[in-house]
């Protein structure tokens, strides 16, 4: 969105995460395995920029989020957010650093605490971070339920006297709060109806416009992440398959598990012909990870080598990364 | 695209209210439509629009009380469902109609195996013996692409991922042959790339078996591919209704207008998306006059008071405004 702070340092490098879960077998609760949810991804974002994160249901695209601020602790790698690298800071330290990232959750319902009103939801983070009377925070949430369109008369009101396009302003409302640097945005209009999604992504390009923020946007739905993003990843099984500007990925898709994607989304046009590439198969297991590329057993292009080697990374242009043994 | 033109199913003003401790849900609101063999319908809208309770009226499945169908008629093969006894209908349903629903996860009891819930369609309707009912089955699991149908029969819904099960769902729903089957957003819940194979299996088994689709989605793009025909509905009522190329390239409804201007395209990254202003209409109160008034653009002071009628303005093009021809043009950026 904001061209002149595209060569700017990344504001978040994210090296090499892993995110493992044990999985516990037997009385004595022994550890068999891991669920690798999270196995060796990297990216940057630039200020300012929006990255799409897309891919379907299990590719670890949530996890990813969740280890970056930390929800859940990763297992290795490193999250460098302005310089500091998140994973050696003691929890006491990480506080003053969680104000500048905030999160905006897939389910408005489950997300708000039924039991607190919109001005204890939107100001818990002003309470905690800041030395504000109650007269000072509810001026500060009543501003900022109207920059997200909403009433500032509703500051009383109790998440279920909202709809769900109401309860996600609500959601933005509270990671805005503190004046935030990177929101990562968690399949923020996914639970919407069509009439509200367009609502809800307008107003996080406006807000980023305004304020200047970096987005990390999680969704399965690519038309969303093309039109919000500038730069798209998509993930499959833990791994992050291509990375590309978002024209780009549209245009010029290189990765066969990309281009089977942007072939199975249904379009709104009814003279579109769909092209024979057609997934077959299932995502397989996280806990029977295939061998080498992650994708070869629904891949029509694999050979011996996909079986065996994991694929390195392949520049095919100016940030257009992917990772295939064979590229046409 | 042959046109089909036998008439199977007429919708008409069909209304389906839910009553509660003081208050009227006007759910469905005179809802007329029609359904020709071999066709498939597209019935969009958001959610509280009265999508589904058309569906679950037509299968007789209101729950009574509080739901009941106050009005109109269901015809359907030359009977009108509505007058139907419990025991008649159950005789029609699963057999001449059926049903899949969004939940494959929840649709099917998971204490029993799979296949045979499918089986006891079979049984019930058909009175096959189990060995006969077990051997249709598996002859429709594989009909329906699950690979290795024989071992995958004794599989119980656990042991099936969420495509699959959508797969079992449309064996079990066809296994009598129906003439009309009513899939409830049977993609909604699945990943795109899951989608896709259950959007391609369904449009090759109907242009197999023959019968007719009433598919309904909240999803624009996925009625695109499937329909031949759309109806939008708003409020409990349908607002408009046009074969598909025309629904896309001209709609008539502001409504229809704004959500198809609303929704982010593959390739048009730079639009700005319309705005759709306020919230879905809650069926506890709808708005006076015609129910979009209070989010349309284009409203005026009749929009407010007097509803408008359903009316023909081409050639099988409906529309219910009182403000046809007018274009979502000067809101756009």
């Amino acid at each position: 969105m904001n061209t002149q702070s595209r060569n700017t340092e990344p504001i978040l490098r994210v090296e090499h995460l892993k995110t493992y879960f044990p999985i516990k077998r037997g009385v004595f609760r022994r550890t068999v395995g891991y669920l690798k949810a999270v196995d060796d991804v990297s990216f940057e974002i630039r200020a300012g920029e929006t990255l799409g994160l897309v891919g379907e249901s299990g590719c670890g695209k949530t996890t990813t989020a969740r280890s970056i601020i930390r929800l859940v602790e990763p297992t290795d790698g490193s999250i460098i957010f302005k310089g500091i690298d998140i994973r050696s800071l003691k929890e006491s330290e990480l506080r003053p650093l969680r104000r500048q990232m905030q999160i905006i959750f897939q389910d408005p319902y489950s997300s708000l605490n039924p039991r607190m009103n919109v001005l204890s939801i939107v100001g818990e983070g002003l309470r905690i971070h800041e030395k504000l009377s109650w007269s000072e925070i509810r001026e500060r949430v009543a501003s900022l339920l109207k920059e997200v369109g909403l009433s500032p008369n509703y500051i009383n009101r109790y998440p279920h006297e909202f709809s769900g396009g109401q309860r996600q302003r609500i959601g933005i409302a509270r990671a805005l709060a503190l004046n935030p640097e990177f929101i990562i945005c968690d399949e923020p209009v996914s639970a919407l109806d069509v009439s509200i999604q367009a609502q809800i992504i307008n107003l996080l390009e406006d807000l980023q416009e305004r304020h200047n923020l970096t987005y990390l946007f999680i969704s399965h739905d690519l038309s969303v992440v093309e039109h919000i993003s500038d730069r798209v990843a998509v993930m499959y099984l833990g791994k992050i398959v291509e990375t590309a500007p978002s024209t780009e990925l549209y245009r010029n898709p290189k990765h066969p598990y990309t281009i089977a994607l942007l072939n199975a989304i249904p379009l709104p046009d009814p003279n579109r012909k769909r092209e024979v590439v057609r997934l077959e198969g299932q995502v397989p297991s996280l806990t029977a990870i295939p061998s080498g590329c992650r994708f070869h057993p629904r891949c029509e292009r694999k050979t011996s080598l996909c079986e065996t080697e994991l694929p390195p990374p392949v520049n095919v242009s100016l940030n257009h990364i992917v990772y295939c043994h064979h590229i046409t | 695209m042959k046109m089909p033109d036998k008439l199977l199913l007429e919708v008409n003003n069909l209304a389906t209210y839910f009553r509660t401790e003081g208050y009227t849900s006007r759910a469905v609101d005179g809802v007329s439509f029609k359904i020709h063999s071999g066709e498939t319908l597209g019935l969009v809208g958001e959610s509280g629009c009265g999508k589904s309770v058309t569906a679950l009226s037509i299968m007789r499945l209101i729950p009574d009380p509080p739901g009941k169908i106050v009005q109109g008629s269901i015809l359907f093969e030359g009977r009108n469902l509505v007058e139907l006894k419990e025991t008649e209908m159950r005789t029609m349903r699963g057999n001449r109609v059926s049903m899949v629903f969004q939940e494959p996860m929840t649709s099917f009891n998971p204490v029993f195996r799979v296949g045979d819930q499918i089986a006891e369609v079979a049984i019930v309707h058909q009175r096959l013996s189990y060995k006969e009912a077990k051997r249709r089955a598996i002859e429709m699991l594989k009909k329906v692409e699950i690979p290795a149908a024989e071992e995958r029969y004794s599989d119980y819904p656990h042991q099936m991922s969420g495509g699959m099960k959508q797969r079992a769902m449309l064996a079990m729903a066809l296994m009598c042959n129906p003439s009309l089957l009513i899939a409830d957003e049977p993609t909604t819940a699945l990943d795109v790339t899951i989608e896709a194979q259950i959007l391609h299996l369904m449009r090759d088994l109907q242009s197999e078996l023959g019968m007719s689709i009433l598919l309904i989605t909240h999803d624009l793009c996925v009625v695109a591919e499937m329909a031949h025909r759309i109806a939008v509905m708003y409020g409990g009522k349908i607002v408009e209704s046009a074969e598909t190329h025309a629904l896309f390239n001209h709609p008539l409804h502001p409504y229809t207008q704004a959500l198809l201007k609303s929704i982010p395209r593959l390739g048009e990254k730079n639009r700005r998306l319309l705005v759709i202003p306020g919230e879905v209409p809650n069926p506890l109160a709808f708005p006076s006059g015609c129910r979009f008034h209070p989010r349309c653009s284009f409203a005026t002071d009749i929009c407010r008071k007097e509803i408008p009628e359903f009316k023909e303005y081409e050639k099988n093009h409906y529309a219910a405004c009182f403000n046809i021809g007018k274009q979502h043009t000067a809101q756009e950026t």
